[in-house]
């Protein structure tokens, strides 16, 4: 299990990651989400060990990872923008990661080759950005590590590609018990993937939770009145949002699904309806909620 | 698909050593190629055909070659190094290997080592083919026990320039950055520390300080100059060279002392450097603000000069540039180090900074000179002295009297120079009045003075009673031994003031006998002279033997002059 306990990683005055609290399960595909510059490439550096904590502490499985190459041998990150030496091959790569990490399976390198529509002899500089991607993906999954750290790890990858490594990521968790931590922006990817997600903002969680339990404390609400019910009536719900359409009131509430349409129910709608929110939507509400919005950023 | 984990059967930091040595071997190799080109491919090109038949491959050109080789392996190792630990300087690599299943001690040592590796090969290979050459049947060459301690040398030499290179790559944060650390502490003090001294001495007449000993101030400079002495001190006798040349024990402890506190620093300062520094110019604070005050004090100087055509007046025009350029060079380093003109104001302060403590340290220079310009050291106090390069053991007294005399004529005097007509010829004899006190407890302290008329006029009696010295005659010793070549006499002044004038020039070729005869009746002719010698126009001629040197001999010894012109005649006729 990986754990951050009051987590903090600063670049001289700023923080870019403050106080951060949260626990990951081994076994499952982490989603971190955030805007730009929120701390989840930084984040993703202190559990790498790349990064050295200022405050606070990283454990996983109760030990340290920073200059610790025991653990270090059971984690591999993949940034944004992966490194490979000049003008080397993905063979020349694997090679080298082989002699490097203990758990480097060639077998499974050799699946992978197929998988992967990439010459492994010609050289990756010449490749493009999405062939780039897939050479550095082959390589990290070659490796067999226990935490597997991705960042944007769908930039630059055709939808072919994207559920191909949908399916090898599943396939590693269930075959090897593989821990999948996946900073990205692309929300509908991760929605698909992720079963733990947590939302990060200027270096703070503002949660962390099993998608299904995100999903299960927000809910869209479509329901049309005779008469719009006046506010107070509403005020014992956690109204995110809230819009007004002649009598039809489109909300976003977090709470229980029975509490809020019990509650709806009783202001006598014509109709009510839950529709279920997208982790974008979710996203865009939070966010809201801390003022990084459209209307503010661009008032 | 299978999942087969490959067990745990490879060794992944000598794996990684060994990656990282493969990767280095083209650069190695190249660069050996050259260094043998060098050394020593031009040692064979110099010694030509006469490697079939006899060849001196005397201690300097040993130690030169020595030297050569050194360079060529620390040039070798800074290289692999920035090769090494330049994922430092690039965010992007710096991740990747940041990340790696090592420590930083592992990450350091596999890195450091392989670069070390490369140079010890460069070195190892052009040593040996040097070594062979000195080994030949033709060669008449140094000593065995010189050539193994002069490669053990060069080995801790290696091992210390590589640790001390490596915490300019460790503390910078790019290539170009690298270099101006490296440079900048290499030089600076050292450039410091010589104006401050070329401003004392300007100012205060006589101080003469040893610019050897700068190369305290730079391993590089004093490991090259220690290793160039180190076959000629090995080959020759001990007392031949200086403190500052010899290498002793205590300068073998203080390598070692010295590399180890730079690997302990490596060690420390690659453990606490911050990954997150990949692309800024330094990753320390301390760094930058060092940098900048010597790159500022330096820079401010040297524009400070052109700006003053050099002419050496440090008036308070001078010292306007000074303060004005110091300030320029602080903007500009800060503009390099910070990847902008961000931070202007501080490079301003900083610029401030580096004039007000060099101008602290020249008023604090010119104050020690002042005092050092009127220090005579007590006669009680001096184990032995030495006046133009003569020992006088048993004349310390007189020596500090006539120190104190010139003491007296510069408080004195009104004007620099000498009249040419109120010197007197006998005075070349002595040829400068440079003072060296060895004292009681080893120091040593120096003075250059030479002959300044005319109140030096009051000196005659201590000048005559030099040159009446025994002492005051070992100095012709090397030139009347002969142990390649027969010593040769050249007259170039006959009975007038001038040594330029060479008309009516002489020779003869004397044997040792002959050649010691001479000085003696010369020796005995100034104990009977008095003090009408100073007015007495002087014969000139030159003795070349092992060494060389000059008798100016007043008109009134006649027997020396007689001795001269019989073997003048006598060789005149053997060779018609």
């Amino acid at each position: 299990m990986i754990e951050f306990i009051n987590l903090t990683k600063k670049f001289g005055d700023f923080s870019a990651i403050d106080e951060v609290n949260a626990k990951i399960k081994d076994g499952s595909i982490y989603g971190l989400v955030g805007s730009n510059g929120s701390g989840k490439s930084t984040l993703l550096r202190l559990l790498s060990g790349v990064y050295y904590p200022d405050g606070g502490n990283i454990s996983v499985d109760g030990f340290a990872v920073f200059n610790n190459p025991e653990l270090k041998q059971q984690i591999f990150y993949l940034p944004d923008a992966p490194y490979f030496f000049k003008n080397a091959t993905i063979k020349e790569m694997a090679d080298f990661y082989e002699g490097i990490y203990e758990t480097f399976d060639r077998a499974r390198f050799d699946h992978l080759k197929d998988v992967f529509p990439i010459s492994t002899t010609n050289k990756i500089d010449n490749m493009s950005k999405g062939m780039q991607r897939q050479a550095a993906l082959m390589l990290a999954l070659s490796t067999n590590p226990k935490y597997l750290l991705l960042d944007e790890a769908f930039d630059g990858l055709d939808p072919v590609m994207r559920s191909v490594l949908k399916e090898l990521l599943i396939d590693g968790i269930e075959t090897n018990s593989m821990t999948v931590i996946i900073a990205s922006h692309n929300l509908r990817e991760l929605e698909d993937l992720c079963d733990h997600v947590a939302l990060i903002h200027k270096g703070k969680i503002l949660f962390s939770d099993s998608l299904e339990d995100v999903r299960s404390n927000f809910h869209k609400i479509q329901a049309a009145f005779k008469v719009l019910p006046p506010e107070i009536k509403l005020h014992d719900l956690d109204i995110i949002k809230c819009d007004k359409v002649g009598s039809l009131l489109q909300m976003v509430i977090r709470g229980e699904e029975k509490e809020i349409m019990d509650k709806i129910n009783s202001l006598d709608p014509i109709f009510a309806e839950i529709i279920e929110p997208t982790l974008e939507e979710i996203f865009m509400y939070e966010m809201e909620a801390v003022g990084y919005d459209i209307k503010n950023l661009l008032s | 698909m299978t999942s087969k984990i490959c067990l745990a059967k490879n060794h992944p930091v000598l794996n990684f050593f060994k990656f990282t040595l493969k990767k280095q071997t083209p650069l190695t190799l190249l660069v050996t190629a050259f260094s043998l080109l060098f050394c020593p491919g031009m040692l064979l090109q110099d010694a030509n055909d006469d490697l079939i038949r006899e060849y001196n491959l005397d201690a300097w050109a040993f130690g030169t070659c020595s030297f050569v080789i050194l360079v060529a392996a620390v040039a070798l190792v800074c290289m692999l190094l920035l090769l090494n630990f330049g994922y430092l300087f690039s965010k992007k690599a710096g991740d990747m290997y940041s990340a790696l299943p090592f420590t930083r001690n592992q990450m350091l040592l596999t890195r450091g080592v392989s670069a070390f590796i490369g140079g010890l090969f460069l070195m190892t290979a052009s040593y040996f083919g040097l070594a062979m050459i000195n080994s030949l049947p033709t060669v008449n060459g140094v000593s065995v026990a010189t050539v193994i301690n002069t490669f053990l040398f060069m080995l801790l030499s290696l091992v210390v320039l590589s640790a001390f290179c490596l915490l300019f790559v460790i503390c910078s944060g790019g290539y170009f950055d690298t270099i101006i650390a490296f440079c900048a502490i290499n030089a600076a003090p050292a450039l410091i520390v010589a104006l401050i001294f070329g401003i004392a001495e300007e100012s205060a007449t006589g101080l003469a300080f040893d610019y050897y000993q700068l190369i305290y101030l730079t391993p590089i400079a004093f490991i090259s100059f220690k290793l160039m002495k180190l076959p000629y001190a090995m080959e020759r006798p001990q007392n031949i060279l200086s403190i500052t040349e010899k290498t002793s024990i205590f300068t073998v402890i203080g390598l070692i002392v010295f590399g180890a506190l730079c690997v302990i620093a490596a060690v420390k300062l690659f453990k606490v450097r911050k990954s997150e520094t990949a692309g800024d110019a330094y990753s320390f604070k301390f760094m930058p603000i060092v940098i900048s005050l010597l790159v500022s004090i330096v820079g401010g100087f040297i524009m400070a000069g052109i700006l003053t055509g050099f002419s050496l007046n440090f008036n308070m025009v001078f010292w306007f540039f000074f303060v004005v350029c110091a300030i320029l060079c602080s903007i500009a380093i800060g503009a390099i180090t910070n990847r902008g003109f961000k931070k202007v104001k501080r490079s301003v302060v900083n610029g401030v900074i580096s004039a007000a403590l060099m101008t602290v340290m020249v008023i604090v220079g010119l104050y020690v000179a002042d005092y050092a310009e009127h220090r005579i050291p007590k006669a009680e106090n001096i184990e032995t002295v030495y006046v133009a390069d003569t020992e006088y053991k048993e004349h310390i007294d007189l020596a500090v009297k006539l120190h104190k005399g010139i003491i007296d004529c510069l408080d004195a005097e009104e004007n620099d120079g000498y009249y040419e007509d109120e010197f007197p010829p006998v005075v070349n004899n002595v040829n400068n009045f440079n003072l060296e006190y060895v004292m009681k407890n080893g120091s040593v302290i120096k003075r250059h003075y030479w002959y300044r008329s005319p109140d030096m006029k009051n000196l005659h009696d201590e000048i005559l009673q030099l040159m009446q010295t025994e002492n005051f005659y070992t100095r012709y010793k090397a030139c009347t031994k002969a142990t390649y070549k027969l010593i040769e006499v050249h007259s170039h002044s006959t009975k007038f003031g001038s040594i330029e004038d060479r008309e009516g020039s002489q020779n003869a070729v004397l044997t040792e006998q002959k050649a010691e005869q001479l000085i003696a009746l010369f020796k005995k002719e100034m104990q009977a002279a008095d003090m009408s010698v100073f007015n007495e126009e002087v014969y000139g001629i030159s003795i070349s033997g092992d060494e060389w040197c000059e008798l100016y001999i007043p008109v009134s010894f006649t027997e020396t002059i007689g001795f001269l012109e019989k073997e003048f005649t006598e060789y005149a006729a053997k060779v018609q």
